[in-house]
C-alpha cells in the first residue's frame, strides 16, 4: 500500500512502485522504478545519455504513462485521474525543457504567460502584471517584449523557467538547464532553482553535470540502464 | 497580450481551404436555387393543372346546343368561369402547325369547338362529366394528365439538385477535416507544448475551429454571391421569355433567404467539423 487516496501534506508528491516504461512493442527503457519525492525536496537526476533521464522526466511530466506498476502523483493513483483531468494535473507541474521549447513568434512576456492564459481566463492586465513581476525576479524585465530569436542561451533558459514556475507549480522539472549555458549563468539559474525549493517547490533536475551536485549538495537519483541504483550520492 | 500561440493563419495548409469552399458553396448556391425554383415550378403546375378543363366538342355543334352546355356548365357551382373560345382564337392556336391553312373556313377545316373552364380552389372535374353525360363526341382534356409526367421529372431533378447541393456539403466537410489534419501535424510541436503546461482539448479545439469557421465564411461568401447573381439572372431569362409553362419558376422570398444564408450555414459545418477533428485527434492521445 503506498497511501491514502486524498492528497495530504505528507504525501509524496510523486511515487512509482515497481514501474516501467517502454515505446510501443520495444524493449523497457526504465524498469523497476520504485521512488518518492517528498514534498518540498529537491533532487538531482543523473546517468549517462540513454539511461533513461528524458523518459522519467515524460513520466513525472505526465507525457507518457507507464507500462507497469504503479504511479501516483499529487496523491492520487493515475490509473484513477480520468484524462479529462490530466490538463489541471499538469498546470501544477512546470517543465523547464533543455531546448527551451519556446514559441519564437512570441515575445518573452507572451512565452512566459502561456500556462496562465491556457489556464484561466484572467484579465490581459491582472497576466502582464504577474508576469511582469516574474521577469524581473529572473532578471529579464527589460527584455520581457524581446523575441527568443534576440535573446542569449542564458535568457532563453530564464524565460524557460519564468514560464515553468508562473503557474506557481509544485513540482519542478528541469531537464540539463545549465546544459547550454556558461558556468556563471549555470549557477544564477541554480540559484533560481534553490529559491523556488525554499519557497515549498519540489524540484528535480536531471544534468550531467558532475560540479553541479558539489556547489549546490541535493541528493541524487541515479539512473543506469533504466534502473534506479544506489551509489548516485 | 493578444498574440496568439498557433500561427494557424500562416499554415499553407490551409490557405487553399477558402477556394475549395467558395467553388463548392456556388454549387450548393447554384443547386439549392435550382431545387427551390422547380419545387415553386410544380407547385405552379399542380394549382393551374388541377383548376383547368378544356372541353372539346364536335365542329358540327349547332351554336344553340352549345350556348346551352356553356349557360349550364357555367351554372355549376365548382365551375370559377368558362370561356368559349372563338374559331379564330383556335386557329391562332393551330396556325404554327397549319400555318394558313389555318385560315381555312369550315367546310375545308372542321376545328372542334373549345371551352376553356376554370374550376372554384378544390373542384373537381366530376360535375362537369356529369353534365355533359349523354352529349355525344363531347372530350374532357384535363392538364393535369399530361403535366403529370413533367411534374415527375421536375420532382426528379430537384432531388438531383437536393443530393448535389448535400454532396457538395460533405466534399466540405471533407476539405475541412483534412486541412484540420494537416495542420495539426504542422503545428504539433506547438500543440504538445500547450498540452503539456495544461492545455485542454476544448482550449486547442476552439483556435481550429474558429480558423476553420473564418476561412469557410471567406469561402462561403466568395462562392455564394457570384452564385445568387447567376441564379438572379437565369430568373430574369425565364420571365423574359414569357413562356407560360415556366411562369412561377423562381425561389419564393423564404428560398432566396435561405440562399444568402449559405455562408453561413458552410462556415457553422466547417467549424463543427473542425473542432469534432480536433477532439477526435487529441482523444487517441493520452
Amino acid at each position: 500500500m503506498i497511501g491514502p487516496r486524498t492528497e495530504t501534506s505528507d504525501d509524496p508528491v510523486v511515487s512509482l512502485r515497481n514501474v516501467g516504461l517502454r515505446y510501443g512493442t520495444g524493449p523497457e527503457v526504465l524498469r523497476d522504478l520504485d521512488l518518492d519525492l517528498a514534498p518540498g525536496s529537491f533532487h538531482y537526476l543523473t546517468g549517462r545519455s540513454g539511461a533513461g533521464k528524458s523518459s522519467l522526466l515524460a513520466l513525472l511530466h505526465l507525457s507518457l504513462r507507464p507500462s507497469r506498476g504503479l504511479m501516483r502523483i499529487f496523491g492520487q493513483d493515475l490509473g484513477d485521474i480520468p484524462r479529462r483531468r490530466l490538463p489541471a494535473m499538469r498546470r501544477r507541474i512546470g517543465v523547464v525543457f533543455q531546448d527551451f521549447r519556446l514559441l519564437d513568434h512570441l515575445t518573452a512576456i507572451e512565452n512566459v504567460a502561456l500556462p496562465l492564459k491556457v489556464a484561466h481566463p484572467k484579465s490581459a492586465a491582472e497576466i502582464d502584471r504577474d508576469v511582469g513581476e516574474l521577469l524581473d525576479w529572473v532578471e529579464l524585465g527589460a527584455q520581457k517584449n524581446a523575441r527568443p530569436a534576440t535573446l542569449s542561451g542564458g535568457e532563453k533558459q530564464r524565460v524557460a523557467i519564468a514560464r515553468a514556475v508562473v503557474g506557481r507549480p509544485r513540482l519542478l522539472l528541469a531537464d540539463e538547464p545549465t546544459g547550454n549555458v556558461d558556468a556563471d549563468m549555470g549557477e544564477r539559474l541554480m540559484g533560481l532553482f534553490v529559491k523556488l525549493n525554499r519557497l515549498g517547490t519540489t524540484v528535480v533536475i536531471a544534468t550531467h553535470d558532475r560540479r553541479l551536485p558539489d556547489r549546490f549538495p541535493f541528493p541524487r537519483l541515479h539512473l543506469e540502464a533504466g534502473r534506479l541504483v544506489d551509489g548516485g550520492d | 497580450m493578444a498574440a496568439t500561440e498557433l500561427l494557424l493563419d500562416r499554415d499553407p495548409s490551409s490557405r487553399f481551404v477558402p477556394w475549395i469552399v467558395a467553388a463548392l458553396s456556388l454549387v450548393v448556391t447554384i443547386a439549392l436555387a435550382t431545387a427551390l425554383a422547380l419545387a415553386a415550378l410544380t407547385a405552379n403546375w399542380g394549382e393551374r393543372a388541377a383548376a383547368q378543363v378544356s372541353l372539346r366538342l364536335p365542329a358540327d355543334m349547332p351554336d344553340a346546343r352549345v350556348d346551352d352546355l356553356v349557360r349550364r356548365i357555367g351554372a355549376l357551382p365548382e365551375v370559377e368561369r368558362i370561356e368559349h373560345l372563338p374559331r379564330a382564337r383556335v386557329a391562332d392556336l393551330l396556325r404554327p402547325w397549319l400555318g394558313a391553312g389555318a385560315d381555312a373556313g369550315p367546310d375545308l377545316l372542321p376545328l372542334p369547338v373549345i371551352i376553356d373552364v376554370r374550376l372554384v380552389a378544390g373542384g373537381t372535374a366530376a360535375a362537369i362529366e356529369r353534365a355533359l353525360a349523354g352529349v355525344p363526341d363531347v372530350s374532357i382534356d384535363r392538364p393535369d394528365q399530361w403535366l403529370r409526367p413533367l411534374q415527375h421529372l421536375a420532382s426528379l431533378a430537384r432531388l438531383v439538385a437536393f443530393a448535389l447541393a448535400a454532396v457538395a456539403l460533405g466534399a466540405i466537410v471533407l476539405v475541412t477535416v483534412f486541412a484540420t489534419r494537416s495542420a495539426m501535424v504542422n503545428h504539433r510541436p506547438t500543440i504538445e507544448l500547450l498540452r503539456l503546461i495544461g492545455a485542454e482539448d476544448g482550449y486547442l479545439a476552439r483556435r481550429f475551429q474558429f480558423h476553420g469557421l473564418k476561412l469557410a465564411l471567406v469561402g462561403g461568401l466568395a462562392g455564394t454571391v457570384p452564385g445568387l447573381i447567376v441564379t438572379g439572372f437565369a430568373v430574369g431569362a425565364v420571365r423574359l421569355d414569357g413562356a407560360d409553362l415556366l411562369a412561377g419558376m423562381a425561389p419564393p422570398l423564404a428560398g432566396w433567404i435561405a440562399i444568402g444564408a449559405i455562408p453561413l450555414l458552410v462556415a457553422l459545418v466547417a467549424m463543427l467539423t473542425a473542432r469534432w477533428t480536433v477532439f477526435s485527434l487529441l482523444e487517441a492521445r493520452w
